[in-house]
């Protein structure tokens, strides 16, 4: 089987602090491995081959279900912090070397976390809609799982805005996720859900002191991506992310909801590619 | 052998419209429509840097406007956007110029936004870097101490004043800042002199007057509809980068890049990053802005 693109990668397990966790490795199998961290209540089918099938053609690129989601096994963690632990025993399982880190919305959150706990295993930082720490309405008091029964209205609703170009992003975004046919994850169960909106809240919570402080410490040179228009993390957490994080360019897309990177893939792949491949 | 197309060479031009004579420079060749190149507040010609300029002249012609009562044009500066917005317009059908790309950088990019409002069809693309929407906040307030600290240090003087004010207080952004000053210093000949208090008064009178609103705040960006590339430090004290966060939510077709560790003078002390970008954006046909 072609371990070149996202839809036919052969989904591969390995046990990871006490979980046998879901993974797929697809792309160039040299440099530094790109590790891709999964937005709420989504397995490895959420991720859009656009995007991965484009990131492939230059880096060796990884996506994993989380504890308790797709096929891994475990139970689900509800805190940000635990949810990094398990990447950080996810990446020494597979013995990565030094990985560049995607995180997209929830894996957002994970990746500046994990980078600062663990400054030397990750070399660049790319943040898809995402906040920080205590970032703004990021509590998410109006979010319910119920909302995921309908997971394309639910898509459509929060990825993209209502204007033309945007829908229509939308509707080719929706028929690309479904062209891995063979060797599909399992849906996400309710308790899963639940325990990672729980994992979000929290993280959302503002702290009584320091608020950004974590970010001072983060070095590392980041990419920053958002939607103008994001109604699920708002941009004004992209620009508190860039404003704290020393050392992050960010790029804010127009007529974009949360699935911005999606929506304007090409421009996103050729941003991420100067990036990553720029000189350290 | 001909010298590279450069701001540091490239002779300084006049032409008479009208009843008024602009200085400008024109320099580069490609495939692209010229890029107009709108300065800061105070700037002339040489405060372009060759840094910027240059690496956008392998592609197209750039273009250097002095509006009137700057350097050695003619006239006085106006107290409005929309009056040097006239004097740009002016000088495109002096030259004969039915469209093109517009460079905004600071004041430059308010006259920008005014061209597009004005006469739609002039402009293809912009850029809008360092820059405000009409009814924009904390535009250009020299007296607040972030920024009168430079301009009333006895000990700064010249361009050593601009290497405070337009890059961030970190060692890093100062020694770009450093580089910055010594690339505009390089241009020997030929050069412009230097602007009196009498433009900063009217132009900070401009300032006043664009930061005010009548009707519905941000109204007047919905019908910019061009593609757009809006470009900002996040450390910006002269025009905080709120505003280009504003540009971004509140113009149609924007895309907003901002870089860190910077200020007013991001795209000068990240040019090579800059001039990629901004080069992709120019030379990108789509309708759209992501290019």
């Amino acid at each position: 089987m072609s371990n070149d693109t996202h839809e036919p990668a052969p989904t591969q397990f390995v046990q990871a602090g006490g979980s046998r966790l879901a993974y797929r490795r697809f792309g160039q199998r040299e440099g530094t491995p790109l590790l891709l961290l999964n937005y709420f209540a989504a397995h490895m089918d959420a991720w859009d081959p656009k995007v991965t099938n484009g990131l492939a053609q230059e880096r060796d690129v990884i996506i994993v279900d989380y504890p308790g989601i797709g096929r891994s096994s475990g139970t689900t963690p509800a805190t940000a912090t635990d949810l990094t632990k398990c990447c950080v025993e996810f990446s020494r399982a597979l013995k990565l070397p030094k990985f560049d880190v995607a995180g997209f919305s929830l894996g957002g959150m994970i990746a500046p976390q994990l980078v600062f706990e663990h400054p030397d295993m990750v070399r660049r930082i790319i943040l898809m809609g995402t906040g920080p720490r205590g970032g703004e309405g990021m509590v998410f008091t109006d979010l319910s799982i119920d909302e995921l029964d309908d997971e394309a209205g639910l898509i459509m609703k929060a990825f993209f805005t209502s204007s033309d170009a945007s829908k229509s992003a939308g509707h080719a975004y929706l028929a690309r996720v479904k062209t891995r046919i063979a060797d599909r994850d399992e849906p996400v169960s309710k308790s899963s859900a639940m325990a990672q909106l729980a994992a979000i809240r929290e993280w959302g919570v503002i702290p009584s002191k320091d608020r950004f402080a974590m970010l001072g410490q983060i070095s590392h040179p980041t990419l920053i991506v958002h939607g103008n228009k994001d109604v699920v993390v708002m941009p004004i957490n992209a620009f508190l992310l860039a404003e704290h994080l020393p050392n992050a360019q960010l790029i804010i897309y127009p007529d974009a909801s949360h699935g911005a990177q999606s929506q304007h893939a090409e421009l996103f792949l050729e941003h991420v590619r100067l990036f990553l491949n720029a000189r350290d | 052998m001909s010298k590279p197309a450069s701001n540091l060479n490239a002779p300084t031009e006049f032409i008479q419209c009208g009843k008024e004579r602009y200085a400008y420079r024109r320099f580069g060749e490609g495939q692209g429509l010229p890029l107009l190149c709108l300065q800061h507040f105070t700037g002339t010609l040489d405060n372009w840097d060759p840094a910027v300029t240059d690496p956008l002249a392998r592609g197209r012609e750039v273009i250097l406007f002095e509006s009137a009562g700057l350097g050695r044009s003619a006239g006085t500066v106006p107290e409005t956007i929309g009056g040097m917005a006239a004097h740009a317009r002016a000088f495109l059908d002096g030259l004969g110029l039915k469209i093109c790309d517009v460079l905004g950088f600071s004041l430059g990019g308010m006259v920008a936004q005014q061209m597009a409002l004005d006469r739609s069809s002039v402009i293809r693309r912009m850029i809008l870097a360092g820059t405000a929407p009409r009814g924009g906040e904390d535009i250009m307030h020299l007296e607040k101490p972030s920024l009168a600290r430079h301009l009333g240090n006895p000990e700064l003087k010249g361009y050593a004043i601009l290497q405070k004010l337009f890059f961030a207080p970190t060692p890093s952004s100062q020694a770009a800042g450093a580089a910055f000053v010594d690339r505009l210093m390089q241009r020997r000949q030929d050069r412009e002199p230097i602007s009196g208090p009498a433009v900063a008064q009217a132009q900070m009178a401009a300032f006043r007057e664009w930061e005010k609103v009548a009707g519905e705040r941000f109204a007047d960006l919905k019908s910019i509809r061009h593609p757009v590339l809006v470009v900002n430090g996040v450390h910006d004290e002269m025009i905080p980068v709120s505003n280009s966060y504003w540009l971004s939510a509140n113009l149609p077709n924007a895309v907003l890049l901002t870089y860190p560790d910077s200020g007013h003078g991001s795209l000068f002390q990240f040019h090579d990053s800059f001039t990629r970008q901004a080069a992709a954006f120019l030379a990108s046909d789509s309708p759209y802005a992501p290019y």
